[in-house]
């Protein structure tokens, strides 16, 4: 089984320098141009997971972070001034599965403060499971608890099936034992257990989208 | 409905430069890539040793002798790989941290190398 991974933070919706206008579209188009099977996207206006999926013809599990209390009314603000409101138009982390269905998501609580933080994942068809993060690192947490908090969920929620677990971790050094890292880019990582990397880790041409730049590998099954 | 929209995005404006920490909290940094700098020497006199710190080879770009052999060490908690993408055919494979990895080169040449795992992780061996 081969399967090429996408993360990328999409610095809610915004460009670098500020476009001053949504840019679904824009993202909707450059995320639907790539070669992915799966993308783990961070910081997600809570309202495009599902045009990013249907224009990428893929399938989507989102879970809510952030910011999102009266959501329609951070929602009519943000789309019109983007880049003044900036996160706080409310928050999302998205996994988009293409050429698969998503039997389960799930879901759990890394850290309340100083922002909701989640770890989610599905499990696919082939019984891979391939979560996605997006954590605060607080000057209190040089022990990359969160990280090993986050990881021991999915842990659980996986068992001894392959699995894929990244996203940005805000760290550029992260650690996640039992896992191999098989892609980093500044604090964008991912690792994984039961593939293997199959390419060299790319990192695609995005133009002014986000301040991340997206991060993607191809992997193969160990066996 | 504008007006009270408008004051909103008002207060969001001003709530956002206290607020909007989730978006600025991660940005990249600017490059902290050290500039060329010799390479250190091993403490076998005919060794250079590479460090892989920080995601970055250090140093950078480092020379060696013609039959010298250079050692990369991976001090990171993370696997790297010491790639050739110009002048050799070098590929170590995944180094896990703490572990070495050592070639030997017997031309004359440049050689451009890249972390596999981290696209932005570059070095170069010039050879004399």
């Amino acid at each position: 089984m081969e399967m090429r991974v996408l993360s990328w933070n999409l610095f809610h919706g915004r460009a670098v320098p500020p476009a001053g206008r949504d840019l679904l579209d824009e993202y909707a188009a450059t995320l639907a141009g790539w070669r992915w099977d799966v993308a783990l996207l961070q910081e997600v206006p809570p309202w495009w997971p599902r045009p990013l999926a249907q224009a990428a013809g893929a399938s989507c599990a989102r879970v809510l972070t952030s910011r999102n209390f009266l959501l329609p009314l951070r929602r009519a603000l943000a789309v019109r001034w983007p880049d003044r409101v900036r996160s706080n138009g409310g928050g999302a982390n998205a996994i988009l599965v293409r050429g698969a269905r998503i039997p389960e998501h799930r879901r759990r609580r890394v850290r309340w403060w100083p922002e909701r933080r989640l770890v989610h994942a599905v499990r696919l068809d082939s019984g891979v499971w391939v979560a996605n993060v997006h954590l605060t690192v607080p000057r209190e947490d040089p022990g990359q608890e969160d990280l090993a908090r986050a990881l021991r969920a999915v842990l659980g929620w996986a068992g001894e099936a392959p699995l894929v677990f990244g996203g940005d971790v805000n760290q550029r050094r992260p650690a996640a034992p039992g896992l191999a890292h098989v892609a980093g880019h500044h604090v964008d990582h991912l690792f994984a257990r039961g593939l293997r990397r199959a390419s060299r880790a790319e990192l695609p041409e995005r133009g002014p989208l986000s301040d991340h730049a997206p991060l993607a590998v191809d992997l193969v099954s160990d066996d | 409905m504008t007006k009270p929209l408008t004051a909103l995005a008002v207060c969001a404006a001003l709530a956002g430069g206290t607020l909007a920490a989730c978006g600025d909290d991660d940005e990249e940094s600017a490059s902290t890539t050290p500039a060329a700098a010799p390479a250190t020497t091993g403490a076998a006199a005919d060794v250079v040793v590479v460090d892989m710190k920080d995601i970055e080879y250090v140093p950078r770009n480092a020379t060696a002798k013609v039959g010298q052999t250079v050692r990369w060490t991976n001090s990171d908690p993370v696997a790297h790989t010491v790639t050739a993408k110009s002048g050799s055919d070098v590929d170590s494979g995944t180094i896990d941290p703490g572990k070495d990895f050592e070639t030997r080169f017997d031309r004359p040449g440049k050689v451009d190398y890249v972390c596999t795992i981290h696209p932005n992780q570059t070095g170069t061996v010039t050879v004399r």
